[in-house]
Parts: structure tokens; sequence; C-alpha cells
């Protein structure tokens, strides 16, 4: 056993080490990514404001180098941690029942929380998809890497000819509520890891758990099904 | 009745268990399920087998020893009740009924249905305790106390430390009794003094007995007999981390 007056420098690690402090990391790295989840919704809902605003949003994203790859990292970071700590905990978990029952029962848990790792391995692999498809342009759906009128980026060329092709609009909606699937358990997972939850914090709290994942997956989805049936054109 | 069972038999800890079929009828639909199993082990008795070997000790539900995963779920079908509280007309005439141990690295099966759970033991002895003095009893009420505190903490007291909370996680974690013995003690007064210890003291005990980590999944609660509920695991983990940032 450990001892529980470690030294300053020791705090950190045996806080990080115990059960309890990495589910705090792991909240507190998936709180991070909902945190950018949420800005890069707001950025990307521009697209409905018209190909100007989305374009000039581009541009000043461009323009501030600095800004946007000290957040890159960051988010790699954050991402990085999140992935190897959803490995350790998971293989943890494995090992605490070294034998199955052998008939195996559910009484209460949610699909969205048992399914937690499968969720989280499918949004890595879309992560690497979206990277290769609108960051760096390795899969081409055509109007990619264009300027407009204004020298900016041209976003919206890029948004409307992939999302006309039904294929890789249904794409990006499938992946979306997967990833709701993940933030419908993980929200409420955080504020119980944190220690908030409790009945007076709850009854605020709830709706706004509720809420996020189908405002995130449904904002993100809005999009491309905007686009393939010609609300926005 | 007549019931199809399927136990785990198992000699020793080191020993290879499997699942054994037995049949048995006469089982009045008023018998415990201990009971049926009493049944078993003379009908096995009378023709020369080895009983089986499960625990048990007060059978009115307040002891925590019966330990027994019927069809998959701790203490059976009956919700906020232990197995020996369970009767034999929740089951179908004639239907399977399978019988297994709890299952965790920190629970090592020792014979046949019976594990052992002295990994509490070492927690509770790790920091799930309050010191005081020895000697006469103060005085009732002298320590004024909100009803709601001593409501919750006599909530959490009601833990008998069977471990069915164990057995149904998902990932073998201990958190849902932790938690149980952290709030009981920290609801109260005289529970103060060593409050950041403890919750330090017990997660680490946790920790290095093996049990896995909490995904908040909630299967605990649903089995526990004694219906604890799993926002006590909310109070263990601002508890720790507080304690565990702060001391
Ligand atoms: C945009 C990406 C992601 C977001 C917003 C996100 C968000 C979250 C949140 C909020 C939690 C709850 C933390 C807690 O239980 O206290 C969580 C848990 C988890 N995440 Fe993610 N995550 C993302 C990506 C991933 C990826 C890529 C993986 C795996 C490769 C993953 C695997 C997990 C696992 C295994 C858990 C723990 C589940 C549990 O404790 O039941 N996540 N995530
Ligand atoms: S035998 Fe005591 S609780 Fe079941």
């Amino acid at each position: 056993m450990r001892g529980y007056s470690a030294p300053d420098s020791g705090r950190l690690t045996r806080l990080f080490s115990s059960s309890i402090g990495s589910k705090l990391l792991m909240a507190l790295t998936g709180l991070g990514l909902l945190g950018f989840l949420l800005a890069h919704l707001t950025g990307n809902l521009l697209v409905f404001s018209g190909a100007d605003a989305i374009n000039e949003y581009a541009g000043w994203i461009q323009d501030h180098p600095k800004l946007i790859w000290a957040m890159r990292l960051g988010l790699i970071g954050i991402f990085v941690l999140h992935i190897a700590l959803a490995m350790r905990l998971t293989n943890e978990n494995k090992s605490a029942r070294p034998t199955r029952y052998q008939i195996d029962a559910t009484v209460k848990a949610t699909f969205a929380s048992r399914y937690m790792l499968m969720t989280g391995i499918l949004v890595l692999a879309y992560v690497v998809y979206h990277l290769l498809h609108f960051t760096f342009h390795t899969i081409d759906t055509g109007s990619m890497g264009l300027k407009d009128a204004a020298g900016h980026p041209d976003v919206y060329s890029m948004m409307m000819a992939s999302f006309t092709n039904p294929l890789v609009s249904l794409s990006y909606i499938v992946a979306n509520l997967i990833l709701g699937l993940h933030l419908w358990h993980g929200l409420g997972s955080a504020i119980q890891t944190m220690g908030w939850n409790n009945p007076a914090f709850r009854s605020v709290a709830t709706p706004v758990l509720r809420a996020l994942p189908i405002l995130i997956a449904g904002g993100y989805i809005a999009i491309p099904v905007a686009i393939w049936t010609g609300v926005i054109s | 009745m007549k019931f199809k069972l399927h136990i785990w038999r198992q000699p020793g800890p080191n020993a290879e268990g499997h699942m054994a079929r037995y049949e048995i009828d006469d089982v009045s639909p008023d018998m415990s399920f201990l009971e049926m199993l009493d049944l078993l082990n003379e009908n096995l008795h009378g023709k020369g087998e080895e009983p089986i070997a499960f625990d048990s000790d007060c059978r009115e539900g307040i002891c925590g020893m019966c330990s027994l995963v019927v069809n998959g779920v701790p203490h059976g079908p009956e919700r906020g009740a232990t197995v020996c509280q369970l009767h034999m007309r929740s089951f179908g005439n004639n239907s399977d009924i399978h019988i297994e141990p709890w299952r965790a690295k920190a629970f090592p099966v020792m014979r046949d249905l019976i594990v052992d759970r002295t990994s509490f033991d070492r927690i509770i002895q790790a920091g799930g305790y309050i010191s005081v003095n020895s000697g006469a009893a103060p005085d009732a009420n002298a320590i004024p106390i909100r009803k709601e505190d001593a409501d919750t903490a006599f909530e959490a007291a009601t833990c008998i430390g069977c471990g069915a909370c164990v057995a149904a996680c998902k990932n073998a974690s201990a958190m849902l009794f932790v938690s149980a013995k952290n709030v009981h003690l920290a609801r109260l007064p005289q529970g103060q003094p060593e409050r950041i210890e403890r919750a330090l003291k017990m997660v680490e005990q946790m920790d290095a007995e093996g049990f896995g980590n909490c995904t908040n999944q909630y299967e605990c609660e649903a089995v526990c007999p004694k219906e604890i509920p799993a926002t006590f695991i909310a109070d263990l983990n601002r508890d720790f981390l507080k304690a565990a940032i702060t001391k």
C-alpha cells in the first residue's frame, strides 16, 4: 500500500495513479474535447450565413498561425491523453475480472455506457478520416484548396461539393450519431467523476447534459443535411 | 416445483472449476433460495456426493454472507433483497437456474460458490473507522446532528458488505461499497477528524486490492440488496479528490 502523506512532488503522481484521479483526468480531457467540439461547431454553422461568412472565418484562422498551432498542439495532447487513459483503464478493468460469468446479465447500464470504448475508437477513426478529407485534402471530393474572390480559402465551395455527395454526407451523419452516443454517457459520467452528482446540482444540470449531445450531434449533422437537401445552395 | 440447476463447482482455490448440472424436485414455492440449496445438498449427501459449498449465516438479509450470482445477477431477480431472502416462487417451474460465485480478482474463489472477501476487511482496516477513547458511552443526543445528515449516514450504514456491487460491476469495481463506508462516517461529526485520511487510505487500499475502475454504469446500485444509491460514489470522488489535492 502506498503511504498517504506523500511529499509535495509526489502529489500529482499519487493523484493520477489512483483510480479516481485517472477518472478525473479522463473527465477533464473529455470536457476539453467537448469545448473544442462546441467552438468548432460554432465556426462551421457560419455556413448557414453564406459563403462570405464562413470563408472569412477560415481566412481569419489562416492569418493567426501561432494561435491555431497552440490550439492544435493542446488539442492533440488532450486527445492522446484521453485515449491513453481509456486504454489503461480498460485494461485494468478487464484484469479486475479474470474469469467471466457464464451468464452475463445487464440490469440497468445504458447502451451508450457499455460501448464507450467502441464509440471512442469509431470517433478516432472519424477524426482521421475527417482530417484526411478537409484538412489534408488527401480524400478529394471536389473543389478542394480553392480561394474565393476575396482571397480567403473557399471552404464554402469545398463543403458544398462534399455534401452534395450522399455517401460523404451519410458518413458524416453516422459519425456524429456515434459521437453523440459517446457524449450521452460521457457527460453524465464526467459530472459523477468530478463529484458533482447531487440532487441540487442534478436538477439544474440534467437538462443541459441531455441537451448538449443532441445539440452537438444535431448541429454537425444539420450541415450535410442542409446541403444535401438543398436548403443551403 | 422442479428445477434444472447449473452450479459452479471448484474443489479448491487453485483447482479448475466447471458448471455442473443437477435436477431437483419437491421444492416448495415458499422455500428460500438457500433452503433449496440445503435440500439439494441433503440429496447429494444421501448419494455420497460432495455437497455444494456456499456462504450464509443470518438468512434474513442482515449479515452479508450469502453471495450467489443467480442467472447472471448478484442476489438474483428480486430487487432490494439478498439471495437468502429470495423465494423459489420467483422462478418458473421447471426452469433452468444458473448459480455462480462472485467474480473478481479481489474476491478469489475458495471453493464452489464461496469467495474470499477479506479485501473488503482490509479496506475497512485502512480507514473505515473513527478513533474514540473507550470507556463510558457518551450521552445520547449530546452532539446535535441535522436530521438529513443522520438519515443519509444511516442509509449508508445499511451496507452489509456483501460485495454484490463488485460482482455486478462490469469492471469489478468496489466503489459503491467504499462510498457507503465513506459517507456513513463523513456525514457525522464524529467522522470529521479522520475524513481526509479516510478517503485517501480506503481508495488506495481499494486500488491496491485489484478492484477495477468505476465507469458510472450503476449496475452496483441496481443489485444492492440495501439499495445504496450511486450518488454516494460522487461524494466519495469529491472527498478523495479534495484529500488528494490538499493533503
Ligand atoms: C471528440 C472526441 C471525444 C470526446 C468529446 C470525448 C468525451 C468523453 C467524455 C466527456 C468522457 C467522460 C469521462 C468520464 O467518464 O468521466 C469520455 C470517456 C471515455 N472516452 Fe471519450 N471522448 C472523445 C474521444 C474518445 C476516443 C477517441 C476514445 C477511444 C479511443 C474515447 C474513449 C473513451 C472511454 C473508454 C471513456 C471512458 C468511459 C467510461 O468511463 O465509461 N473517447 N469521453
Ligand atoms: S445470509 Fe445473511 S444476508 Fe443472506
